[in-house]
C-alpha cells in the first residue's frame, strides 16, 4: 500500500501540466501507474481550481482523493480561516497547505487536530532560509500535538537544515516529495538520520514522475518495515486512517 | 489499468536491484557505440551510500540505462582531486574523464586545467559557482574560462544556484563565445511553460549565447513542467542528456526524456548527437 502526502489536482490547461490534460480522473490514472492508493491533494495556485475542486473530486474519488484546504490569505485572515474550517467540517478535508506565514492557520489546524504541511525547497544561500526554518521550528515548539510535514524536506540544499529538525522535534516530519526521483540519496539520508518512522512518501503528482518517486523509495532497499513506514504506516498514523 | 501497475511493479523490482547494483542482464540494452547514449554529467565520489565508490558502480548504472559513454567529473571538493580520478578511470575506456577546478584558489585553477588537459588527457572541465561559493561571473573565473578556450574543452556548470542565475551565465558566455558551455538545468531549472510570464529569462539568454547548451539530469527529466521548458526554450538541438550519477538515477532521467515523446531526431539530437559535436568525438 503507497499513500502520498502531496498531490495536486490541477485543471486542463494549467501551464505546468505541459500539454497533458488535468482533472481528478487523470490524476488517479497517474496513482493506479505507480501503485499509490491514495493522495492528500490540493490545488494548484496557476489554475482556476478552488478547494470546492477538490471537494468534487474527493466525492468522486473517495478512497484515492484525501483533500488538503488551501487557503489565499489574502483575503484576510478570519476569511481564510473560516473557509479552512468549512473546508474541513463541512466537506472533510483532513490537511492543510501552509505557508508559515500566519499562526492563525496553525492554531486552527491544532484545535482541529488537523496535519500541516509546509513547502521546505531549499536553497542554503538564500538569506531567508534560516529564518524560514526557524519559524517552522517555533511552530513545532508551540503545538507539539501537531503533525507538521515539511514537505520537499529542505531539498536541495536545505536537506541537513530539515533533517536536524526533524530530529528535534517528535512532531516534524520529512515529506519526500520529488527527492526520490531525483536523488534517491536524500531520501536513505533521512531515513538513517532521522528513522524511517519520520520519513513520508510524497509524489508531486502530476508535477513530477510519480512512477519515478516510487521507483526510487523501492531501489533504496531500506528493508520491508522502514518501506512500509515511509510508503503508508507513517501516513497512517499521521492522518489517522486506522 | 492494472496490467499497466502491475507491468511498472514488476520493472521496478528488476531496476530496483539496488542503488548500486543494477541488473547486469540489462547490459545488453547499450546500442553500438554511434547509438550509446552519452550522458553530459557523472561524478565519481570516493564513497557513494557509505561504501567504497568506483567507476564499476558508474558503469553499472549507465548499462541499466543504456548509456554508452559518459563525462565524468572528480567530487565536488573545495580542491578536486583530477589526478586521483585520471588514475581511478584508467582502465575504464567508457567513462571520459573531464576536469573540475575552483577558481576561488586563485591562478591555481587554470593551471589545473591546462595540466588536466594536457597531461591527464581530460576533454573538459566543470565549475561549481555553488558549492565553490564564487559567483560565476567573478573576475577570478575568468582566467580558467580562458584557458578552456585556449585549450578548446567546453565548459558545465551549475545553473540553478544563486551563483549561476541566468544574467551571469550571459556574462560569461557573451565574453567567450569560442567557449561552448553547458548549464546543468538541476532541481529548479530557470525556464517556465511558454505561458508563464515570470521566470523565462534563459530564453533570452539562450538566443543571445548560441554557444550556450542545457543539460538536462534525474534532477530536471522527472519534472515534466522543467523537462519540457527545458527543451522548449533550447530546442533539441541545444539540450544535452545527463544523469547526475551517482546520485541522480541515469535510468530515470532516460525515462524521463521518453515520457516526453520527442520524435527520433529530437532524441538523437539529445540523448548523443549535441554532446558528440561539443566535445568533438568521433
Amino acid at each position: 500500500m503507497i499513500y502520498c502526502c502531496e498531490s495536486y489536482l490541477s485543471l486542463t490547461g494549467n501551464p505546468y501540466l505541459v500539454g497533458r490534460p488535468g482533472g481528478a480522473d487523470e490524476l488517479v490514472k497517474i496513482f493506479d501507474e505507480a501503485g499509490i492508493q491514495a493522495a492528500m491533494t490540493l490545488i494548484s495556485s496557476a489554475d482556476a481550481a478552488t478547494n470546492r475542486t477538490v471537494w468534487e473530486a474527493m466525492k468522486k474519488h473517495p478512497t484515492r482523493i484525501f483533500g488538503m484546504c488551501l487557503v489565499n490569505s489574502r483575503q484576510g485572515m478570519k476569511a481564510a480561516v473560516d473557509e479552512f474550517r468549512m473546508t474541513v467540517k463541512d466537506w472533510g478535508f483532513t490537511g492543510l497547505k501552509h505557508g508559515a506565514e500566519s499562526d492563525d492557520l496553525v492554531a486552527a489546524a491544532d484545535e482541529m487536530g488537523i496535519p500541516v504541511t509546509i513547502h521546505t525547497g531549499g536553497e542554503s544561500w538564500a538569506p531567508q532560509t534560516k529564518t524560514f526554518y526557524a519559524k517552522i521550528e517555533e511552530m513545532a515548539i508551540k503545538y507539539p500535538k501537531l503533525p507538521i510535514i515539511m514537505e520537499h524536506m529542505g531539498y536541495r540544499y536545505a536537506v541537513d537544515l530539515a533533517i536536524e529538525l526533524a530530529k528535534k522535534y517528535p512532531n516534524l516530519y520529512l515529506g519526500t516529495t520529488i527527492p526520490p526521483a531525483c536523488e534517491p540519496i536524500y531520501v536513505k539520508k533521512a531515513v538513517r538520520e532521522v528513522g524511517a518512522e519520520k520519513v513520508v512518501f510524497g509524489s508531486n503528482s502530476p508535477f513530477a514522475l510519480a512512477t519515478l518517486g516510487v521507483e526510487g523509495i523501492r531501489r533504496l532497499k531500506l528493508g520491508k518495515e522502514d518501506e512500509r513506514l515511509v510508503f503508508s504506516g507513517n501516513f497512517e498514523r499521521i492522518y489517522r486512517l486506522k | 489499468m492494472v496490467k499497466r501497475r502491475d507491468f511498472l511493479k514488476s520493472a521496478a523490482a528488476v531496476a530496483g536491484a539496488g542503488l548500486l547494483r543494477p541488473v547486469s542482464a540489462l547490459a545488453s540494452r547499450i546500442p553500438p557505440d554511434d547509438q550509446a547514449i552519452l550522458d553530459f554529467e557523472t561524478f565519481l565520489p570516493q564513497e557513494f551510500d557509505g561504501k567504497p565508490f568506483g567507476p564499476e558502480g558508474l558503469e553499472a548504472l549507465a548499462d541499466e540505462a543504456g548509456v554508452g559513454r559518459f563525462f565524468v567529473f572528480p567530487e565536488t571538493t573545495p580542491r578536486p582531486d583530477n589526478p586521483g580520478l585520471a588514475k581511478r578511470i584508467k582502465s575504464h575506456p567508457r567513462l571520459v574523464g573531464c576536469a573540475s577546478v575552483n577558481p576561488a584558489l586563485g591562478g591555481e585553477a587554470a593551471r589545473e586545467l591546462e595540466t588536466s588537459v594536457k597531461d591527464l588527457g581530460f576533454r573538459g572541465v566543470r565549475l561549481s559557482p555553488t558549492l565553490h561559493h564564487y559567483p560565476l561571473d567573478a573576475e577570478i573565473v575568468l582566467p580558467v574560462l580562458a584557458k578552456a578556450r585556449d585549450l578548446r574543452v567546453p565548459v558545465t556548470l551549475d545553473g540553478d544556484s544563486e551563483n549561476a542565475k541566468p544574467a551571469q551565465i550571459a556574462a560569461v558566455a557573451l565574453k567567450f563565445p569560442e567557449v561552448a558551455f553547458i548549464m546543468d538545468m538541476g532541481f529548479r531549472a530557470p525556464v517556465r511553460p511558454p505561458e508563464i510570464e515570470f521566470g523565462n529569462e534563459m530564453r533570452e539568454v539562450v538566443k543571445k549565447c548560441p554557444n550556450l547548451h542545457l543539460g538536462l539530469t534525474a534532477l530536471t527529466a522527472c519534472q515534466p513542467a522543467y523537462l519540457m521548458s527545458t527543451i522548449w526554450t533550447g530546442g533539441p538541438e541545444r539540450v544535452v542528456f545527463g544523469s547526475y550519477a551517482p546520485s541522480g538515477i541515469p535510468l530515470f532521467a532516460v525515462k524521463g526524456l521518453k515520457w516526453a515523446g520527442l520524435d527520433s531526431r529530437a532524441e538523437a539530437l539529445i540523448f548523443r548527437e549535441n554532446l558528440k559535436k561539443i566535445y568533438r568525438l568521433g
